[in-house]
C-alpha cells in the first residue's frame, strides 16, 4: 500500500491535502503531522512514499525535515508546499532534490503531485 | 534618512502592486472568484493616527491576520477585513472540504492559512525583486479594534514616531467580501528598504 505523509501546522491545509488524497486514492494510507519531530516520529514504523511538506513551521522547516526524510527515506518522493514562494526557498529546495510546489493548495496541484510520484 | 523621492516612491508602489497582485492571484485560487486591487497607497504616518484613520474607515471592529517578517528590512505585515465577513471568506475557502455547520470550528485556522499565503505572496515579490531573502514568522489571528491591532497605546512614545505604511484594498467580484493588507515598516526598516530600492534603481542604469 502506499503511504503519504502530510507535514503542516495548520490543520486546515492537512484536512484540504488529505480530502485530495483520498478523493484521488482512496486505497493510499495517509498520515499526518503538525511538525517536522511529530513526523519523524509519525513514520517510525511507516515507510512514505510520497512526502508532503509545509516550510514555515513551529520547530524545524520543511527543508531541515525534507533532509532528514531523504536521508531515511531515498526512494520516497518530497514535494515542498508552501506560502513562502522566494526565489530564494525555491532555489534551496532544488539543490536538496525537492519538488518545490506553491500554495494555495488547489485539486491540480496535489493530484500534480502524486502524478509525478508515480512516474 | 536617506531621500524617499518620487523615484523611490514609484518603484515601491511598483514593487507592491507586483507582490499584491501576486496575493490576489492566490486568493482568487483559493475562493475561485476575480479579485479586485485598489492602488497602492505609500504613506508615512504615526501609528497611533494610521490606526485611528482605518478605524474611522472600517466603521466597527475587524478581523485579521498578523505576521512580523525580517530580513534586510523587517515589520509587519497584516490582512485586515470586517468582522463580518471572515466567515464567509473561510466559507469559500472551505465549502469542498467542510460542512457549512462546522465552518465556525475552523474559522480562526482557516484564516491564518489564507493571511499566511496573501502575506507571504506579497512579501515573495519585494524579496524576489531586491534579491533578499525575507523570513516570516507564523501567523497569528487576530480580532478587535484597529487600535488593538495595530497594538497602538498613545501613551508608547514610539507609537507616535512615524512608519511607513503601504496599503491595498481588495474586494472579491461576486461575494462582496472585502479588506485590505497593510504592511508596516519603522524608520530604520524603511531605512534599509530605501537602500535596496536605490540599488535596484542603480542597477538598472535609471539612478
Amino acid at each position: 500500500m502506499t503511504t503519504a505523509l502530510i507535514v503542516d501546522d495548520s490543520r486546515v491545509s492537512r484536512m484540504m491535502i488529505r480530502a485530495i488524497i483520498s478523493d484521488a486514492k482512496p486505497d493510499w494510507n495517509i498520515i499526518e503531522a503538525e511538525s517536522g519531530d511529530d513526523a519523524l516520529s509519525a513514520i517510525d514504523n511507516e515507510t512514505p512514499d510520497v512526502m508532503i511538506l509545509d516550510y514555515n513551521m513551529p520547530g524545524m522547516n520543511g527543508l531541515t525535515l525534507g533532509e532528514k526524510l531523504k536521508d531515511k527515506f531515498p526512494g520516497g518522493k518530497i514535494s515542498l508546499l508552501t506560502a513562502n514562494i522566494q526565489d530564494s526557498t525555491q532555489k534551496k529546495a532544488a539543490e536538496l532534490g525537492i519538488a518545490f510546489v506553491g500554495k494555495p493548495i488547489t485539486d491540480e496541484k496535489i493530484r500534480g503531485i502524486i502524478q509525478a510520484s508515480e512516474i | 534618512m536617506e531621500t524617499f523621492g518620487d523615484l523611490q516612491k514609484d518603484l515601491l508602489a511598483e514593487a507592491f502592486n507586483l507582490g499584491m497582485g501576486r496575493a490576489a492571484a492566490s486568493l482568487s485560487e483559493m475562493v475561485h472568484e476575480e479579485v479586485l486591487l485598489s492602488a497602492p497607497e505609500i504613506v508615512f504616518m504615526n501609528k497611533a493616527d494610521a490606526a485611528k484613520e482605518l478605524g474611522r474607515q472600517s466603521s466597527g471592529d475587524v478581523s485579521g491576520v498578523s505576521q512580523d517578517f525580517s530580513g534586510s528590512f523587517g515589520g509587519e505585515a497584516m490582512l485586515l477585513f470586517p468582522i463580518e465577513k471572515s466567515l464567509e471568506l473561510v466559507r469559500l475557502l472551505l465549502q469542498d472540504t467542510v460542512p457549512l455547520e462546522n465552518l465556525t470550528e475552523f474559522e480562526e485556522e482557516a484564516l491564518n492559512e489564507i493571511g499566511n499565503i496573501i502575506l507571504n505572496a506579497g512579501l515573495s515579490s519585494l524579496a524576489d525583486l531586491f534579491k533578499q531573502e525575507i523570513q516570516t514568522e507564523l501567523p497569528s489571528f487576530r480580532q478587535g479594534s484597529c487600535e488593538d491591532l495595530l497594538q497602538v497605546n498613545t501613551n508608547t512614545p514610539s507609537d507616535n514616531e512615524s512608519v511607513l505604511l503601504l496599503r491595498v484594498d481588495f474586494k472579491l467580484e461576486k461575494n462582496a467580501v472585502d479588506g485590505y493588507v497593510l504592511f508596516l515598516l519603522d524608520i530604520q526598516s524603511t531605512e534599509a528598504l530605501i537602500d535596496n530600492i536605490n540599488i535596484y534603481l542603480k542597477s538598472i542604469n535609471v539612478l
